[in-house]
C-alpha cells in the first residue's frame, strides 16, 4: 500500500511539474510580462524599464525564468494581480470560500439524490419509475449547464417568483445554483448506482442471501449496497474535480463571487498573474480530487493496489 | 451476426436489407424500433441533411436582422409570425434559420476535432502499447497530463492571447481529445500484442510499421467507432459551453451556445431566444450519447466503463 502511494503522489508531482511548464509557456507568450503592468499610453525610461526587468528576472535565460517563477509559485506568490493590484493568492484566497462551499454542497447533494435515484432506478427496474429516472439522468448528460441554469431561471424566478436569480445571500440563493451544478454530477452517480446495484443483485451471495430465505430490502441495504457503493463514490471524487469547470459557467449565470467567476473576469481582463495562479490551483485541487479517487478505490478494493 | 462499420461489401449490404424487412407490418416495425436506435437515428440524419443544405433549407438569411422583427414570439405564441416559425432573437433575426446555420458548426467542429483526436490519439496509443517501455512511458504521462489540465482556463487565457475564434476552438478541443483514444487504443494494444496471429507476423519479419497498421489497427478501430460516437455529445456541448462564456466562436456567426448568451439578458421578456437553440443542442448531444451508448452495447456489452 504504502508503495503505491508513493508511486501515485510520484506522478501527481510530474503532473504538476508539467502544467506548470504549459501555464508558465502561456503567460510568456501573452507579452513582455512588463507591459501587464504599464498604464496604456505612459512610457518607462529606459532606466525604468531595465530596472523592472532586472526585477522579474528577464535578464536572465528561460529556464532560470521559469525556476524562479515555479520557485515564487510554490511558495504561493503568482506574482501580483494587474486588475486588481495586489497579490493574486490573496485575490484567490477571498473568493475562494464561495466556490467551495457551493461545489461542497453540491457533491453532497449529488451523491445523496444520485445514489437514491440509481437504488430506486436499479429494485423497480423497467417500471416507470425506472423510466423516469433514467430520464433524469439522460437530461443531465445532454442539457449544456448554461441552458439548464437559464430554464431554471425563467421557471422559478421569472414565472413562478419563488427564487433569487444571483449573488450570495440566504439560503434561498443556494437553490438555484446548487441544482444546476450537482444535476450532471446527479445523473452520473445514478447511472452507475444502477448498473453496479444491477450486477451485485445478480451475484451469487445476494442470491444465496435471498435462497436463506433473507427479506428483498434487508438483502438490498445489507448485503448488495456495500459492494454497489464503490463505485459510485469513487467516480464522485472524480466529478468533484469536473465542478472546476462547472464552476465557471455557474458562477458566470449566476453572478455568483467564486473562483470560476474570477478566472473568466481575469482572463476578459487580461489579468496574467492571477490567471495563472487560478490554472495551477485548479489543476491542483483536479489531481488532488483523483488522488483521493485512486486512494479511495484502493482501499476498498485490494486488488487495485498491486499497479 | 456482427456487422462491421467499415465492411459494406455486397453481402452486409444484404444483410442490412434484411434488417429492414420487418417494416413491412406494423408490429415489425415496432419491434424495428425497440431493437434499433431509430429516434437518434432520425434526429442525426436530419441534423446532418440540415448541416448539408444549410443555405436552400432555411428561411432566411442567418445574419440579416430586421430591427422591426426585434424579439418576434414564435408563431404559436400571440403576435408571433408564420415569418419567424421560432421568433427572432434581440435584434430581429430569424432563430430558426441561425439554428438550421448553426448545425453545420457544431457538426463541423464535431467532425474536424474527433478526426484530428483519432488519427493523433490511435497513432500514440498503438506505438505505446506496442513498444512498450519509455515510449509508453512519455505517452502515457503525457496522457494524465492533459487528462489534469483545467481546460476551461487553458481556453479562457488562450482566447485572450490569440483572441477567439474557429480555429482556435477547434485547436483547443484536439489537444484535449485525443487521450481517450490513446488510452482506450492501448490497453487494446497490449492485449492484442502477444495474440497467436501478430505474434506470427513478427516471426516471419512483418515490420513494427506493417504489424501496427495491418494487424493490430483493425482489431482496434470497432471500439475506436464507438468511443469516437460516444465523444461527439461531449465535444458539441464543450463548444457550446466556450460560445457561451464568448471565448469560442465569434459572433456574428450563429453558435449554439453564444445565440444562448444573446438571449441571458431577454429571458423575462424574450425566452425563446435562450431556449430555442437550448434545445437544439440538447436534442443534438441526446441523439449522440444514445447512439454511442447503443453501438457500444452492440459491439460489446463488456465496454460498459467506456
Amino acid at each position: 500500500m504504502g508503495r503505491f502511494i508513493l508511486t501515485r503522489i510520484v506522478s501527481m508531482a510530474i503532473v504538476m511539474v508539467g502544467i506548470s511548464v504549459i501555464v508558465f509557456t502561456l503567460s510568456r507568450m501573452s507579452g513582455d510580462p512588463r507591459l501587464l503592468y504599464m498604464t496604456p499610453g505612459t512610457r518607462f525610461s529606459q532606466e525604468v524599464w531595465d530596472a523592472r526587468g532586472r526585477d522579474l528576472g528577464l535578464d536572465k535565460p528561460l529556464v532560470m525564468q521559469y525556476l524562479i517563477w515555479a520557485g515564487n509559485a510554490v511558495q504561493g506568490d503568482f506574482g501580483d494581480s494587474v486588475w486588481h493590484k495586489r497579490n493574486s493568492l490573496d485575490v484567490i484566497r477571498e473568493r475562494a470560500p464561495a466556490t467551495l462551499q457551493l461545489s461542497g454542497i453540491s457533491i453532497i447533494v449529488a451523491i445523496f439524490s444520485g445514489v437514491g435515484l440509481g437504488v430506486l432506478s436499479a429494485i423497480t427496474r423497467g417500471s416507470v419509475t425506472d423510466l423516469a429516472t433514467r430520464g433524469f439522468a439522460l437530461i443531465g448528460q445532454a442539457a449544456p449547464p448554461f441552458f439548464l441554469a437559464l430554464v431554471l431561471i425563467y421557471l422559478f424566478a421569472v414565472e413562478l417568483d419563488l427564487l433569487p436569480t444571483s449573488r450570495r445571500g440566504d439560503w434561498t440563493h443556494y437553490v438555484l445554483p446548487v441544482t444546476t451544478l450537482s444535476w450532471l454530477a446527479s445523473a452520473s452517480i445514478a447511472r452507475i448506482t444502477r448498473s453496479s446495484l444491477l450486477e451485485v443483485l445478480d451475484s451469487e451471495y445476494v442470491k444465496l442471501a435471498r435462497a436463506k430465505g433473507v427479506g428483498r430490502s434487508k438483502v438490498i441495504l445489507k448485503h448488495a449496497l456495500k459492494n454497489a457503493l464503490i463505485a459510485p463514490l469513487t467516480v464522485s471524487a472524480i466529478l468533484f474535480a469536473s465542478f472546476m469547470t462547472g464552476t465557471v459557467v455557474v458562477e458566470t449565470v449566476f453572478a455568483w463571487p467564486g473562483l470560476g467567476r474570477l478566472a473568466v473576469e481575469a482572463a476578459l481582463q487580461n489579468d496574467f498573474p492571477l490567471v495563472t495562479g487560478l490554472a495551477v490551483i485548479f489543476a491542483g485541487i483536479f489531481v488532488l480530487s483523483n488522488l483521493v479517487a485512486d486512494l479511495l478505490y484502493a482501499v476498498i478494493d485490494p486488488r487495485i493496489r498491486i499497479y | 451476426m456482427r456487422l462491421s462499420i467499415l465492411e459494406f461489401g455486397s453481402t452486409r449490404l444484404g444483410s442490412l436489407l434484411a434488417a429492414l424487412r420487418p417494416l413491412a407490418s406494423i408490429k415489425g416495425s415496432w419491434r424495428f424500433a425497440r431493437r434499433y436506435p431509430v429516434l437518434p437515428g432520425g434526429i442525426i440524419l436530419l441534423l446532418v441533411i440540415l448541416a448539408i443544405f444549410a443555405g436552400q433549407i432555411a428561411p432566411q438569411d442567418p445574419l440579416d436582422s430586421t430591427l422591426s422583427d426585434t424579439r418576434a414570439p414564435p408563431v404559436w405564441l400571440a403576435g408571433g409570425g408564420w415569418d419567424h416559425i421560432l421568433g427572432a432573437d434581440h435584434i430581429g433575426r430569424d432563430i430558426l434559420s441561425r439554428i438550421i446555420h448553426g448545425t453545420r458548426i457544431s457538426l463541423m467542429v464535431a467532425g474536424v476535432v474527433l478526426t484530428a483526436g483519432m488519427i493523433v490519439g490511435v497513432t500514440l496509443g498503438i506505438v505505446a502499447g506496442y513498444s512498450g517501455g519509455i515510449w509508453d512511458e512519455i505517452i502515457m504521462r503525457l496522457v494524465d497530463m492533459t487528462y489534469a489540465i483545467p481546460f476551461i482556463l487553458v481556453a479562457l487565457v488562450a482566447a485572450v492571447i490569440f483572441g477567439a475564434s474557429l480555429q482556435l476552438v477547434l485547436i483547443l478541443l484536439a489537444v484535449f481529445n485525443w487521450p481517450p483514444f490513446a488510452r482506450q487504443t492501448r490497453g487494446l494494444t497490449l492485449q492484442l500484442r502477444n495474440a497467436e496471429y501478430v505474434l506470427s507476423a513478427r516471426i516471419s519479419g512483418a515490420s513494427p510499421f506493417r504489424i501496427g497498421v495491418r494487424h493490430i489497427l483493425p482489431g482496434v478501430i470497432n471500439i475506436v467507432v464507438v468511443l469516437a460516437t460516444l465523444q461527439v455529445g461531449g465535444l458539441i456541448l464543450t463548444e457550446s459551453v466556450l460560445s457561451f462564456l464568448g471565448v469560442g466562436i465569434p459572433g456574428p456567426d450563429p453558435a449554439w451556445g453564444s445565440m444562448v448568451a444573446d438571449g441571458r439578458d431577454h429571458i423575462s421578456t424574450a425566452w425563446w431566444i435562450s431556449v430555442m437553440p437550448g434545445i437544439a443542442i440538447f436534442l443534438t448531444v441526446f441523439a449522440f450519447n444514445f447512439l454511442g451508448d447503443w453501438l457500444r452495447d452492440y459491439f460489446d456489452p463488456r465496454l460498459r466503463q467506456l
